[in-house]
């Protein structure tokens, strides 16, 4: 019995691992998203909607803020930006995709 | 409020508090059903604030009771720019009603001391508090005596200021008295204190105060460190905006303050040499806030060590610390990350009483520092967790650029002011 549930949990992990694409991509959960999404706030505001300069978030296109989030990335980030490419080159794509749909989903 | 409407509140605490020792023996959470249970969160700050709401927004089922003296809190953060006459003092004020409006049981009363086994809070005044959960935030204290001469009689001569409220009002009193001429003294601490670039953005902004109202006024920052945060951007801003007024000297300088004469407003170095100041700004050795000893949770160092997923505090269960209070390097003591702390063990608590684990933590910082009301500066960081340790992430963060634009210059400067109004939304739901 013992054997075959460790077998059983082997094999679900492995699965998983395969699922995600290996170990640098641990798939994303809801909540975990929405923990990577915690510091968003604090500039953006609660669920990303703005109170002021800095750009909203909440309700925009996925794709719309992923590309963003990886064009600040580049060498030559968009113009008027100042942070965001110190702090975007501290998530992966797969993150970035995980905040986009995070955000695109608060209304 | 009624005391009818007290009255009532009472009995139902007073009955939570009877089934609570029965029930925290098994499952407390789950026989209250729905992952509800009884969070108490101590310290209204960046953290504490922070913590309440997103344990409200998550589930509202969840008892969230904070626990603050202040009616009004005040942050510390930005009270530099009051002092470079850019802001009222009462624009740094946050009151608790959206917290309130969520639901969440707002006590202003000052905690005095915690029962780690009973899973109790004592409040100045007796009434007692039962948790499932406990979030101190409960910000610094000062080491009095730490430094010689300098006790809590010393402040009211030369204030820390390194608490928003009275000593704030107390140095911009003697900033304002001070004639034409005069030599402001800061003096810096060693590693690690709140705020770490706030010494140096004060001068900044005291700078710009000399410099507009008393020109011929000089600034003197004496130092127990060789480094300091955002410092080559610092020194070049200074010489830039303030030219000679603003003189930095530190530790292998003979820069380390060892004995403090605040009546005379003097200070001694480690060599011997005493300066002598018409305002004697002292920013004193620092500890967690006492309800951490109370609470068992604090180290040898003063400060709080904590697991990095939860924020849980690593020497005892059910208590959460975060913001200033804990030992966490990387990450800086900052208002920013107060409150992203406060939303991972915010997470973590909820998750925990619904019995799920805690999702993957993540946190970020930023830091604007003010150099004059056109000149920002910033430093920002990605957190994650490495080999069990928190973890700054390799090749992301850093300062500004040293070469900029003045443009980029008063983009930050802007976005600080930015950052700030969103802060306070999201902590506190201050609208600017």
């Amino acid at each position: 019995m013992t054997s075959r549930l460790k077998t059983l949990g082997l094999f679900s992990a492995a699965a998983l691992l395969l699922a995600s694409g290996g170990a640098h991509a641990q798939a994303l959960s809801a909540a975990d998203a929405a923990v990577l999404a915690g510091p968003c706030a604090n500039c953006h505001g609660t669920d990303g909607k703005s109170n002021g300069k800095i750009p909203p978030l909440a309700g925009r296109p996925a794709a719309t803020l992923a590309a963003m989030m990886k064009a600040f990335k580049g060498e030559t980030p968009p113009p008027g930006t100042t942070i965001m490419n110190r702090l975007s080159k501290g998530y992966t794509d797969e993150q970035i995709e995980a905040l986009a749909k995070h955000f695109a989903e608060k209304k | 409020m009624s005391t009818n409407m007290i009255s009532r509140r009472r009995t139902l605490q007073l009955l939570g508090g009877a089934g609570a020792g029965l029930a925290s023996l098994s499952m407390p959470a789950i026989a209250q059903g729905a992952g509800a249970g009884r969070v108490v969160v101590v310290g209204g700050g960046f953290g504490g604030a922070t913590a309440a709401k997103y344990i409200k927004r998550a589930n509202p089922k969840i008892q969230v009771t904070l626990v603050e003296p202040l009616q009004r809190y005040y942050t510390c953060p930005f009270t530099n720019l009051h002092f470079g006459g850019l802001r009222t003092f009462e624009q740094q004020g946050h009151n608790f009603n959206e917290l309130r409006a969520l639901g969440v049981q707002v006590v202003h009363a000052l905690a005095n001391d915690v029962d780690n086994k009973k899973k109790t809070v004592t409040l100045a005044g007796g009434r007692v508090l039962q948790y499932d959960k406990l979030v101190l935030s409960p910000g610094i204290d000062i080491r009095w005596g730490a430094l010689k001469g300098y006790d809590q009689a010393a402040a009211q001569f030369a204030p820390h200021a390194w608490q928003a409220g009275p000593q704030t009002a107390l140095l911009k009193q003697q900033l304002d008295a001070m004639p034409d001429g005069g030599t402001f003294i800061l003096v810096a601490p060693e590693n690690p204190f709140r705020c770490p670039p706030g010494p140096y953005e004060r001068v900044s902004m005291i700078g710009h105060y000399f410099k507009t109202q008393k020109p011929k006024s000089k600034i003197l920052v004496l130092d127990a460190k060789e480094n300091f945060s955002k410092q080559g951007l610092f020194l070049d801003g200074w010489k830039k905006v303030y030219g000679e007024m603003i003189e930095w000297v530190p530790l292998s300088k003979d820069g380390k303050v060892v004995r403090v004469d605040a009546r005379a407003r003097e200070v001694e170095t480690e060599f011997g040499k005493k300066h002598k100041a018409a305002v004697l700004n002292v920013v004193p050795p620092q500890k967690a806030g006492f309800i951490a000893d109370r609470a068992g949770v604090s180290a040898q160092s003063g400060w709080v060590p904590i697991k990095p997923e939860t924020f849980e505090s690593s020497q005892v269960a059910d208590i959460h610390v975060i913001g200033d209070a804990t030992a966490a390097t990387p990450m800086p003591k900052s208002g920013f990350v107060a409150n992203a702390q406060g939303k991972v063990a915010a997470a973590a608590i909820v998750a925990a009483l619904a019995g799920r684990p805690a999702p993957k933590a993540s946190w970020a910082n930023t830091c604007y520092s003010l150099i004059a009301p056109d000149y920002g500066i910033s430093v920002a960081n990605v957190y994650n967790i490495a080999d069990g340790k928190l973890n700054e992430i390799k090749g992301s963060g850093g300062v500004s650029p040293r070469e900029a634009t003045p443009e980029f210059r008063k983009l930050e400067a802007d976005y600080g002011v930015a950052w700030y109004n969103a802060i306070a939304n999201d902590a506190w739901g201050t609208k600017a």
